[in-house]
């Protein structure tokens, strides 16, 4: 056999080995191995380009190499997900920094990291007074992750006691005008909605780039042709400004009518119309 | 316009809400957001009954109006 044609065939073997192994073996990002790790990963592939052309090298020794190399590696990602304690002795474990709102300096010496990298990292966090930090941990693998003070952490309902209605995760029914079967189908729609929800809106199918459905049911689109404007999906406010209308008419029936059944109807009416505002506040707004 | 036909405008916009409402409860993904729609349909639908009730009582005082 010509040397140059065992070069492609072992190259091509290695080269679906290693895939193979990285494949299935190795299921996080290389950024997030540790240094260890990395070195392990990157061992096997230098083994595998050394022995895809050193002919010198029986082939059998290459895969032997291989072989312990990859086993070490499966085990030692076995080993690390077993047991907390040499995880622990793998990764180390995160270093505060900053505690109770006040820099750790003893830490800082152990982790090398100088006032300037600690500020830098925390502008990074978007924060430029380290009075504002409540905590903050050097992570093992180098990030730096900060607890705001309660007063200063971004505001969010629950702070501002308000009822927000449930989200969920809207679905895409048409992408670069092509209906989506899939998705219309685990929201229980089908493309006779689509189209007829698309017609309301004067689009067809063809211009749409793409189509989002929310949590209500609502169709959000964006065409191809940005010259057009689509007009955005009202039924919510439709519906508030109805119940608003109607409220206000019972007010107004109340104040007019002499009889005292009928205005005594028309105020629980009224009042009936205030708790359905009430109740779908958080959905109308 | 006599009190009977404005009492049936409002009717007919209640009804057009409740419709929504239902429309809103079917299409809606989430548990919570479908009960909360779904009770407020419920709602909505006590309101029209009490409504239908005094439309016939206005028609009763108001023969004259009757079908407007």
């Amino acid at each position: 056999m010509p040397g140059w044609l065992e070069v492609v065939i072992r190259s091509v073997s290695i080269i679906i080995i290693l895939f193979a192994f990285f494949k299935g073996f190795i299921r996080k990002p290389i950024g997030e191995c540790s240094s260890f790790e990395f070195g392990l990963v990157a061992g096997m592939t230098i083994i595998g380009a050394i022995g895809a052309f050193n002919l010198q090298i029986p082939i059998a020794f290459v895969l032997t190499a291989l072989v312990v190399w990859g086993l070490f590696t499966i085990g030692l990602s076995i080993l690390v997900e077993k047991s907390a304690s040499f995880r622990t002795f793998m990764y180390g474990r995160g270093v505060p920094l900053i505690k109770d709102g006040k820099i750790l300096e003893d830490n800082m010496t152990k982790q090398h990291v100088t006032s300037d990298e600690l500020l830098r990292r925390l502008r990074s966090k978007d924060v430029f007074q380290t009075a504002d930090v409540e905590f903050a941990v050097l992570e093992s693998n180098g990030e730096l992750n900060v607890l705001l003070k309660s007063d200063k952490q971004p505001l969010n309902p629950s702070a501002l006691q308000m009822k927000v209605a449930p989200t969920k995760e809207p679905e895409t029914v048409i992408k670069d005008g092509e209906i989506m079967d899939e998705p219309l189908a685990t929201r229980g729609l089908n493309r006779i909605w689509l189209e007829t929800e698309l017609a309301k809106i004067d689009a067809s199918v063809e211009n749409v780039f793409l189509a989002q459905v929310d949590n209500d049911g609502q169709l959000t689109v964006d065409l191809f042709d940005d010259q057009l404007t689509v007009p955005e999906p009202v039924e919510l406010a439709l519906l508030a400004a109805g119940l608003k209308k109607v409220q206000a008419d019972f007010s107004l029936y109340a104040l007019d009518t002499d009889n005292q059944r009928s205005k005594e109807r028309y105020e629980w009416c009224e009042k009936e119309v205030t708790e359905l505002i009430n109740l779908l506040k958080p959905y109308t707004s | 316009m006599s009190v009977a036909s404005q009492v049936k405008g409002t009717l007919y916009s209640l009804k057009g809400i409740e419709a929504t409402l239902s429309k809103l409860a079917l299409q809606s993904s989430d548990n919570g957001s479908e009960k909360v729609y779904h009770q407020a349909s419920l709602k909505a639908r006590t309101i029209i009954s009490e409504i239908e009730k005094q439309i016939m009582f206005l028609e009763h005082e108001e023969p004259q109006y009757k079908g407007n």
